[in-house]
Order: C-alpha cells, then sequence, then structure tokens
C-alpha cells in the first residue's frame, strides 16, 4: 500500500543524499522495522513517507497517491507519532473530543481500552504529564484512530522497562490485516520479536531491507564456544562464554533471529550481507 | 560445537504444549486467540500463527470455525508421542556419541536407570 | 467517495477554529489580557496628558474624544500586525509544524481557520478592549474631577443618528470607512504574509521589510509622477473622495490584501517539515 519509486531526498543541494534512487514497497498488513543508529536518517524516510518532505526525485504515494499532495484523504489514513512532540494543556477528554473528529475510523472503545493496557487515567490533563505519560497517552490515541499507516519515530524512548513491556503487547494486539505500523528506533532490541520486516539505514543510506521470513531462510543465528567456528562465521560478535554468530542457513533450518547480531552484521559489512540473498544456493 | 535457538515459532509451540501437559490449558478447552497469545509473548501475531498451525498439523489443537482453537481431547497423547519422537531423533544420537566417546557401558545405563527410577521424586 | 473528503470544507474549517482556540486557550486568553491592560494604561496616560482641562471645559461632548480615537487607531495598527505576526507561531519548531501539516485538512482551510482568529475575532477582542480601557478611561477622570459633565467614552458616540450617517453607500462618511478598512487590512495583511515566511520573531521582521518597502514605493511613485509632471505634481490636489479615484484605490489595496492572503496561504501549503536550505 506505500509504494516508494525512486526517491533521492538530499538536505541541501550539496549534501550527500539521505536516500538515493530508494525504492520499497510496504505491504498492507505488517511490522516494519526502520533501524539504525541515532541520526541516521529514520526520521528522514518517516517525513518522506508521510509527505512531511517532499523528494527531489521520485514519489511516495499510499494507496495510489501521492503523500506530497497531503490530501485529507490520505492525511486522516496516516498517524505519526514523532520522537519529540508537545501536547495542548487541556484535558484528554477534550483534546479527544476537538481532534478525534479529524480521523473517521477514531473509536472511543478502542482509547478506553488502549488507556487501560497503559493504566493511564482517562481523567487526566494533558499538560501534568511526565514524558514516558505524555507518549504513552499519545500513543494510545495514534492507535484508536485506526488509520491504516502507523508511524513510530523511537517510540521505546523514555519508557521504562514494564512500559516497553507494554508497548510490545500494544502493537502486536493493535496488528490486523489492514493495517501498517513502521516503527523506526535504534534500541532494536525492544522490539525484535515483533517485527513482519527489517529495513536497516546507516550514515542516510538503507543498507538492508528484508521480510523476517526471507531472513531466517537464508541465515543462522546461533551461539558457539568455538574459535574456528566463529571465525569461519559471515559474522560473529563476541558474548558472554563465546559468540554470536551468522552462518548460511544451509540445511534449510530456521532459528532465532538475532536482530541485534543481525544489525551489526548490516552495519560492518552490508555487501556480504546482502549476498547471501542474491546467491542462488546449491 | 553450535548452539541453536529454536526458531521462536517452535519454542512458543513448546510453551503451550507445556501448559497443556501441566492443565494450565484444559483438554476440549479454548485456547487463547492468535492474537490474545501473541500480546501475552510479545511475539508477532503471524509468528504465533504458524505456531497455531504447527500445533495444528500435530494434532495437538484444532479449529472451530468462527470460535477459535481448542485443545484436542488426546492432545497429552499426540504430544509425548511427537516429543518422544525428537528424544529419539535428536537427543539419543547426541547422547550415544558421548557414551562412545566416554566409554560408557549400557549396563552401567541400565543400573542407573534403575536406581534413578527407584529414587523417591520431588516432582 | 475520497472526492468530497478532499473538497473545500467549511465544517472542517469551523473544526479548526475550534481546536486552536481551545488547545491555545490559555495563551490566546494571556494575550488578550495584556492587550487590554496595555489599552487601559495607554487611555488613562493619554486622558491626563492633554491641554485641555475637564474642569473648565465649556464645549458639547468629550474634549478628548478626537485624541482618542486617533490613539485608539494607532493601537489598532500595533495590536493589529502583532496579532497577525503570531498567526503562525507554532510553526516555529518541528513539533509544531508535524501536528499542522499532519492534520487531515486542505491548506486554505487551515489558513482561513487561522485568519479567522487573529484577524476577524481580533477584531472583536480589540473593540471589546478599548471599550472596558475607555470605560476606565472616564472612571478614572470622573475620580479625578468629580463635578466634570463632559467626562464621555468613546462609543458612547455611536448614536442611531451617526448610523444613518453611514449607511448610504454613497455617502462619504461610508467611502471613508470603507478605505479605512481597506488600509488597516492591507497593512495587515503584510504581517499575515509575513508570518508564514518567518514564524518565529515575525513582528520586528515583517515590520522591517514592510517599512523599507513602503518608504521605497512612495519614493519611488513620488520621484516619479514629480518627474513626469515637471515639478508640477505637489501644486495639485487630487480630489480626495471624487468617485474614480476612490474606486481605484480601493480596489488596489483590497486587491493587494487579497493577494497577500494568497501568497501567504501558498507559503503556508508549501511548508516542509525541516528547512531543507544549507
Amino acid at each position: 500500500m506505500i509504494d516508494i519509486q525512486n526517491i533521492t531526498f538530499a538536505y541541501g543541494r550539496k549534501s550527500r543524499p539521505v536516500v538515493s534512487d530508494f525504492s520499497l514497497r510496504i505491504d498492507t498488513g505488517g511490522i516494519y522495522g526502520l533501524l539504525g543508529r541515532n541520526g541516521a536518517g529514520k526520521s528522514t524516510l518517516l517525513y518522506l513517507i508521510a509527505g512531511l518532505l517532499a523528494p527531489q526525485k521520485g514519489s511516495v504515494s499510499i494507496n495510489g497517491v501521492n503523500t506530497r499532495l497531503r490530501r485529507p484523504s490520505t492525511l486522516e489514513d496516516i498517524f505519526i507519532v514523532p520522537e519529540e512532540f508537545s501536547l495542548p494543556p487541556i484535558s484528554l477528554g477534550e483534546y479527544l473530543r476537538i481532534n478525534s473528529r479529524f480521523y473517521p475510523r477514531f473509536s472511543n472503545e478502542d482509547m478506553r481500552r488502549n488507556l487501560e493496557t497503559f493504566e493511564l487515567d482517562p481523567t487526566i490533563n494533558l499538560g501534568s504529564l511526565s514524558m514516558g505519560q505524555k507518549k504513552k497517552a499519545f500513543m494510545c490515541f495514534a492507535l484508536a484512530c485506526n488509520t491504516s499507516l502507523l508511524l513510530l519515530d523511537e517510540p521505546t524512548n523514555g519508557l521504562d522497562i514494564p512500559g516497553k513491556s507494554r508497548f510490545r503487547k500494544f502493537v502486536v494486539s493493535a496488528m490486523n490485516d489492514e493495517r501498517t505500523i513502521l516503527i523506526s528506533t535504534h534500541q532494536v532490541r525492544d522490539i525484535d520479536r515483533i517485527l513482519d520486516h527489517i529495513i536497516i539505514t546507516d550514515s542516510n543510506r538503507v543498507i538492508f531491507d528484508r521480510s523476517v521470513a526471507d531472513t531466517l531462510s537464508r541465515l543462522q543465528f546461533t551461539t558457539t564456544e568455538n574459535r574456528a567456528e566463529a571465525e569461519d562465521a559471515l559474522f560473529a560478535q563476541p558474548s558472554v562464554g563465546g559468540s554470536e554468530i551468522i552462518i548460511p542457513n544451509f540445511d534449510e533450518t530456521e532459528t532465532n533471529l538475532n536482530l541485534e547480531t543481525l544489525f551489526e552484521f548490516a552495519l560492518k559489512n552490508p555487501e556480504l550481507l546482502n549476498a547471501q540473498f542474491t546467491n542462488i544456493n546449491k | 560445537m553450535a548452539q541453536t535457538a529454536k526458531a521462536i515459532y517452535l519454542q512458543l509451540a513448546d510453551t503451550i504444549m507445556d501448559g497443556i501437559l501441566s492443565g494450565t490449558y484444559q483438554l476440549c478447552a479454548r485456547v487463547p486467540s492468535v492474537r490474545e497469545f501473541a500480546a501475552s509473548v510479545e511475539v508477532n501475531a503471524n509468528t504465533v500463527m504458524r505456531t497455531y498451525e504447527y500445533l495444528q498439523q500435530l494434532g495437538v489443537i484444532f479449529n472451530k470455525r468462527g470460535i477459535g482453537y481448542f485443545v484436542a481431547e488426546n492432545a497429552p497423547e499426540v504430544i509425548l508421542d511427537n516429543r518422544r519422537e525428537l528424544f529419539f531423533h535428536t537427543e539419543t544420537p547426541l547422547f550415544f556419541s558421548r557414551m562412545k566417546q566416554f566409554g560408557v557401558n549400557p549396563e552401567t545405563l541400565r543400573q542407573m536407570y534403575d536406581d534413578f527410577l527407584n529414587q523417591p521424586r520431588n516432582d | 467517495m475520497n472526492k468530497e473528503i478532499n473538497r473545500f470544507s467549511l465544517h472542517r474549517i469551523l473544526m479548526l477554529t475550534g481546536i486552536e482556540i481551545t488547545e491555545r486557550r490559555r495563551t490566546l486568553l494571556l494575550q488578550s489580557g495584556m492587550m487590554a491592560l496595555v489599552l487601559i494604561v495607554v487611555a488613562c496616560i493619554y486622558a491626563f496628558s492633554n491641554d485641555y482641562s475637564y474642569r473648565s471645559y465649556t464645549g458639547l461632548g468629550d474634549p478628548g474624544t478626537t485624541n482618542m480615537i486617533g490613539t485608539y487607531l494607532v493601537m489598532l495598527f500595533i495590536f493589529g500586525g502583532l496579532s497577525a505576526s503570531i498567526m503562525f507561531s507554532d510553526l516555529g519548531n518541528k513539533e509544531g509544524r508535524i501536528r499542522m501539516l499532519m492534520r487531515p485538512g486542505l491548506a486554505i482551510e487551515k489558513f482561513i481557520s487561522r485568519w479567522l482568529i487573529y484577524v476577524v475575532i481580533f477584531i472583536a477582542v480589540f473593540i471589546v478592549s478599548v471599550c472596558v480601557a475607555d470605560s476606565v478611561r472616564c472612571l478614572v477622570l470622573k475620580i479625578h474631577f468629580p463635578e466634570s459633565h463632559c467626562i464621555i467614552p468613546v462609543y458612547a458616540n455611536i448614536t442611531p443618528e451617526i448610523i444613518r450617517n453611514i449607511l448610504p453607500f454613497h455617502g462619504h462618511i461610508f467611502k471613508a470607512l470603507i478605505f479605512g478598512l481597506g488600509i488597516y487590512l492591507g497593512y495587515q495583511s503584510f504581517f499575515v504574509l509575513g508570518a508564514t515566511i518567518w514564524p518565529r520573531m515575525s513582528f520586528p521582521k515583517t515590520f522591517a521589510v514592510f517599512t523599507g518597502l513602503t518608504f521605497a514605493y512612495i519614493g519611488i511613485i513620488a520621484s516619479v509622477a514629480e518627474i513626469c509632471s515637471d515639478g508640477m505634481y505637489y501644486s495639485s490636489k487630487p480630489e480626495f473622495l471624487s468617485h474614480n479615484w476612490f474606486l481605484i484605490v480601493s480596489l488596489l489595496i483590497y486587491g493587494a490584501t487579497l493577494l497577500n492572503y494568497v501568497l501567504a496561504w501558498l507559503r503556508l501549503g508549501e511548508t516542509e517539515v525541516i528547512t531543507t536550505k544549507r
């Protein structure tokens, strides 16, 4: 439903492009992870998708409509939760009353349930919330609007451990076939089990873009204490009692995705990583 | 020798099967929906879907359309059969190769097993 | 089905206006209060700094009326410019821009909703504040000169008679009012445009550019006119309220106002969440 076609975007005329001839299709009904170190251009990609920025070349369309047109029909089907935002000093009830009218699929019932999940009091005043509470409250609203596309920029920043756990539950239970959630974060461990698809960026370039299923069919993730095995592997990361390694999936056994190791692999040696997906094995 | 973590959908299948064996999920009773279970373990619902399909394939649970997934009447037997299979397939070859490596006599093993059975068990 | 949502909607404009007023309730009240306070202080200062004495005045009406009206007009221009300058102040940071841009609505609707508040509703608030300020002025004067009979608030001058004089559309007073309104809206529209170009510190920047442009404009036109008429320009006086002159100039002024609004609306629509310069 999101069709990113050959977009090129740079901040200034002389700057290095954030994305260059980048294309991506994001289908409805998936949780996409946009991973990268801090300041790696992840927010920029989100803004390009949302129509907040215009690519110098190429286009981004959602359901066939160019997002840069900023049509109300597109806008009421996208919700972006930015990394930093402020809420007006009014009560939550008032905020919902005036803002929910812009989102035709907003559901009060969903809102109530979401607040319960995060253990937030419905009678709160938005002006007096802590950063973590503000994030939770806004995310409750974001999900209750039932937009087809949800863009979350660093959603686990500012959440404590129970909060992160609730966030995961929240996102997993909100998923359905008509919805796409794009989570941009540098805290890879926070979301590793909930993703359908992984996109990794580095130095303002997209260096990896595969589904989890694809990744697990081509790569095996395992740990070893054997030094030789670690050296032979595609990638090895030292850990307690040995190394966490990535090897090609030669016997078609599916292992457990280690997103953190994959992430480090992508940053250190993206060519080798991507080569695993183009080789025709055996 | 590499230690490989099982694919997550299989780990979750183990969790549910353990739950059936321990009585958490009653026989012929409804198990949580895919989405409910996914939220509780904080794993992508598509992965949980694979878990449920796998368990359905084994015959541990079955699907009543429109209502949900239910524990099969003979689920405990099915689970034990399946685990026994896996035991023979994966654990025993490894055990036997170690036996060979350390030169362990099968008779010694027999004796140790008898002792194990006679010990007071703290289940 | 989709087309309806993307069509211009008065209802949505009202909803947007409602959001802006509710979410910025505290700030707007504070700003209105400060404006009222300033007007009160200015009114009182001017009341006392004039050279007639309420004690000895023997004429009709309040001797200070003309001066007060002039003062209030100057205040109108100052506060009108300020109000327009803060029209898009929330676009001064990234969060505010994201919020405004992602809100489902057309750029023109978002523009009009702000215009309703900071131009139209502002005038109503200003008029109320002036009435309050003038009442306070009269109160203070009455305390000072208890025997005086000529302390009259400015708004008391709006009698049915005056209104009957204004109504005829071809009358002088009506023409003057339309012209004056045009000057005010035209002047303010530059600040509206400035607010979309410079969301932060809009008032001083716009004022500098506007003043500079105005002086440049007047200077150029006057010089050209002088040269063209061989020095005869200043000796002739155009008939101020002659029908054609009035019509042309009014059209030009309202046209310029509308042009500024359109430019501001377009500029609003082109807002990027992150400035891509440099």
